[in-house]
């Protein structure tokens, strides 16, 4: 993945995610220079709907 | 790729809901009145009201230690009691209708056989520093003994004869008893102390308490009875085992006489032989069409006997509800167990979680079938209702869960769509069409026909459109539901309070409770009363369908509408079709899912639901609301909204797809502007709906699963434009996608696209609910 701005390849950083109040960490793509980020759907179908649901439910 | 960090708590944890606390305390009375707590019907005459259910679940599983323990501790002595009872549990027992009674005592008996032997385990109990004598080893002073010891009493035992036992002797063999009495009274509390008759108590002066326990009642005492002296008597015609009820009850009294000085009750309160209570008739009809087994015979059960006999048992516990709900089975929980979870879920204890039931209480059809069925009407439905608008007022939803159907009410209620207007040319009306916030956005044709038609049987008849506020209503939002109900008041009294007619059952349902003052008619009662569907070519093709049959699905909300369901039927009949009933849909599992808008706090059992639904009926089948139709539909269902084939006729050849959301809203839009355009000009011609034109193709499914993440075009349109603006477009490497994301709703949506000639191909949508904070560079 490429961020189209800056034209650099997408790097792994750690990013926060927020939900009902509370946060969650995790690494993802992002543009080392605009932080421009990408969630991957894997991501989203496996971890983020995980936490997600754990989230409501607590 | 991803790794995965902790998860931390930003800010304060949600506080308790404080008005939840509250109301929520007087919810309980919801769920009063429901028995499924009662004693089953075999408890009634047993002295000791015997857990029937529970030992038979025991015995059912081979667990013959366990079933023994239960009795042990119900019975005092199981071999005893199981040897010499009558049975009279056996005469009560519901299955007696179907393939003849349980045969409990013989269960029990196999308890013993298999499960005793082992003696129970002794535990120390601290000693109460008291001390009673109890006058009379018989089966009732025996057991007194035993059980003041147990319960840590210096204990002394006084029976006139060489032995105890007394008139156990003359009804089973004498080894037998004592090995059991003697084991239950083997304490180094207890003291038995055999040969010598107390004439009286006087002389037992050193004692803390006495219980007479010879056969003497307190007429007969030598003295008055002095405080502490208390009589262990039978009643006539008192069944065999009742001495050890009665030693039972004996000894809390003298418990609680120790303790406190207070006596609580009276003895004997004896075998509970009140009147039968009403639920019994009940539970028998419930039970009615269980199948009949092939019984054992014979009068003595081996292991595997036993444990099959008992599987039997139908336990007898009320579950009428439950055997109707979906909802109720995918949590296998009963209304009571349902309530204590919603009190919880309110009333969070400290350290406890406090939105464990949230998602139970959003998983809840609203439907109200479990009323129909209960001898009570116990309403979940309302019970969750209230639970969710207590919960909306204290912010503890997560927003996500509703907030496309927030978004689709407000649409409906925008003046994009919504409308009110008297017929084009009148300036009166005495009825109103009213078809709700649905059915004009998935199948506006029909809205269009339904009026056209009503227009030539009654030319005063005008227009609402919008919604009943029924959305809100199913979400808990409370305000937002009261300003629904007011819009429609007033569209209803700007035109001089017209009776509605009404096609979609939620919003009868929603009418006759939160707007009786609005009189409505069924648009089905009312075309069958016409005769309408034979008359004017209303179906061109009647002969062509003569033979089509239906299976008529009747919506959830229309259950207890018995004006709108026979309404359909006949006026099925009338257009020429077949009728045939879902037999499982008459006894009770109703909703087709969408009810209550579950969906997005419960998708798996919406689709379990919606599955269930679509297989019910091997024939294609009719219904009237156009969620059900759809949900039907994509289920694989063949399925027909009643309107269609009334005024469409069966053979339209169009395909039976439900349409996507984008297309319900699309026409929801559509229908106002094509309506209105008509009444303006004071035309009766209704135009034609056109579809929306936007620069979008999509690969194949994406549109699919566009409506599962509810989605729309439009939608998808402005994440690509907005990514564009704000350039912060990726691209995929491998594929030349280009990448971007926004914010829909609550919902953070990504698409992957490509730039074809004159707009965008889409090759992929996916969305979270989580929004993306910062990152850390
Ligand atoms: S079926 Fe079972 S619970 Fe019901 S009355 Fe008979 S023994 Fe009791
Ligand atoms: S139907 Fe349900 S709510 Fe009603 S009495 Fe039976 S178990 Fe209770
Ligand atoms: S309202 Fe419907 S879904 Fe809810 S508990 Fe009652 S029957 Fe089940």
């Amino acid at each position: 993945m490429t961020c189209l701005k800056c034209n650099l390849k997408l790097v792994p950083r750690q990013t926060e995610f927020i939900y009902l109040g509370k946060n969650f960490v995790a690494e993802i793509p992002a543009c080392p220079k605009c932080g421009c980020v990408y969630v991957p759907e894997d991501f989203v179908e496996g971890r983020i709907k995980e936490v997600e649901r754990m989230m409501e439910d607590k | 790729m991803t790794s995965v960090g902790g998860i931390g708590n930003k800010g304060i944890a949600r506080p308790a809901p404080v008005s939840g606390r509250v109301v929520s305390l007087s919810m309980g009375e919801e769920v009063d009145a429901c028995f499924s707590d009662s004693p089953p019907p075999c408890r009634m005459p047993c002295p000791f009201s015997l857990d029937v259910a529970g030992l038979t679940e025991r015995v059912a599983k081979r667990n013959f230690a366990a079933a023994y323990r239960l009795l042990r501790e119900q019975l005092l002595f199981p071999d005893i009691v199981c040897a010499i009872c009558e049975r009279p549990c056996e005469g009560e027992c519901l299955r007696a209708g179907i393939d003849g009674p349980i045969r409990i005592g013989m269960i029990e008996a196999a308890a013993v056989e298999y499960g005793g032997g082992e003696p129970g385990k002794r535990y120390r109990v601290p000693r109460q520093g008291k001390k009673v004598a109890v006058v009379g080893g018989g089966l009732a002073g025996a057991s007194c003994a035993s059980l003041l010891a147990a319960a840590g009493y210096e204990t002394t035992l006084y029976e006139a004869e060489k032995q105890i036992g007394g008139r156990l002797k003359d009804i089973m063999p004498e080894e037998e008893y004592l090995r059991s009495l003697l084991a239950g009274l083997d304490s180094p509390l207890c003291e038995i102390v055999c040969g010598r008759h107390v004439a009286d108590t006087e002389k037992l002066h050193c004692y803390d308490a006495v219980i007479i326990a010879d056969g003497r009642t307190p007429g007969e005492s030598p003295s008055k009875a002095p405080k502490g002296v208390f009589f262990c008597r039978l009643r006539d015609g008192a069944m065999k085992a009742q001495p050890v009820a009665e030693a039972m009850d004996t000894v809390r009294l003298v418990q609680s006489w120790l303790k406190t000085g207070i006596v609580r009750g009276t003895n004997p309160p004896g075998a509970n032989n009140g009147d039968r209570p009403a639920y019994f008739g009940f539970l028998q009809k419930l039970y009615e069409g269980e199948p009949v087994a092939e019984r054992i015979s014979g009068a003595h059960f081996a292991p595997e006997d036993a444990a099959e006999e008992a599987a039997l048992c139908l336990t007898c516990r009320c579950d009428a509800c439950r055997r109707a709900c979906d909802y109720m089975r995918s949590y296998n929980m009963l209304p009571r167990r349902l309530l204590d979870n919603v009190r919880m879920n309110l009333n969070p204890m400290q350290g406890m979680k406090a939105h464990m039931a949230t998602r139970m209480i959003f998983s809840c059809n609203a439907c109200g079938r479990c009323a129909d069925v209960c001898p009570e009407d116990i309403d979940m439905g309302d019970v969750m209702l209230l639970a969710r608008s207590l919960m909306q007022r204290e912010g503890d939803v997560p927003p996500v869960f509703h907030d496309y159907w927030m978004r689709d009410m407000a649409h409906a209620n925008s003046d994009a769509c919504s409308f009110a207007g008297h017929a084009p040319g009148r300036d009166r009306s005495a009825r109103a069409f009213f078809p709700g916030c649905q059915l004009g956005a998935a199948a506006p044709g029909l809205v269009k026909k339904a009026y056209g038609r009503l227009l030539s049987l009654a030319p005063d008849t005008g227009l609402i459109l919008r919604c009943c506020g029924a959305i809100a209503m199913w979400a808990g939002y409370g305000q937002a539901f009261k300003d629904a109900l007011l819009a429609v008041k007033q569209a209803w009294l700007g035109l001089g309070r017209p009776e509605l007619i009404l096609s979609c059952p939620t919003c009868r349902k929603v009418f006759a409770k939160h707007l009786p003052e609005i009189s409505t008619v069924s648009l089905y009662t009312l075309l069958a009363g016409y005769g309408a569907a034979g008359k004017d070519g209303a179906r061109q093709d009647t002969a062509a369908n003569s033979d089509a049959v239906f299976a008529v699905f009747d919506p959830c909300a229309a259950h207890s509408d018995a004006e709108a369901k026979g309404g359909v039927r006949r006026l099925l009949a009338e257009s020429g079709y077949g009728v045939r009933e879902i037999p499982e849909h008459a006894a009770g599992n109703g909703c087709c899912g969408f009810g209550g808008l579950i969906y997005p706090a419960n998708p798996e059992l919406y689709s379990e639901i919606a599955s269930r639904r679509a297989a019910s009926s091997e024939l294609p089948m009719a219904t009237y609301c156009v969620n059900c139709r759809d949900i039907l539909r994509r289920g694989g269902k063949q399925c027909r909204h009643v309107l269609e084939l009334v005024l469409d006729g069966a053979a339209t050849d169009g395909p039976l797809a439900a349409p996507s959301l984008t297309q319900r809203h699309d026409s929801r839009e559509a229908l106002k502007k094509s309506l209105s355009a008509s009444f303006l000009n004071g035309g009766t011609e209704i135009p034609h709906i056109g579809e929306a034109a936007r620069p979008l193709t999509f690969a194949e499914g994406i549109q699919a699963k566009m409506d599962t993440l509810l989605l729309l075009e439009g939608e998808i349109a402005d994440v690509i434009e907005s990514s564009k603006r704000g350039n912060a477009v990726l691209r995929d490497g491998k594929t030349g996608f280009c990448c971007g994301h926004g914010i829909v709703g609550r919902v953070t949506c990504w698409v992957m696209w490509q730039e074809t000639e004159n707009g965008y191909h889409i090759e992929n949508v996916y969305s979270h609910r989580m929004a993306i904070g910062g990152v850390r560079m």
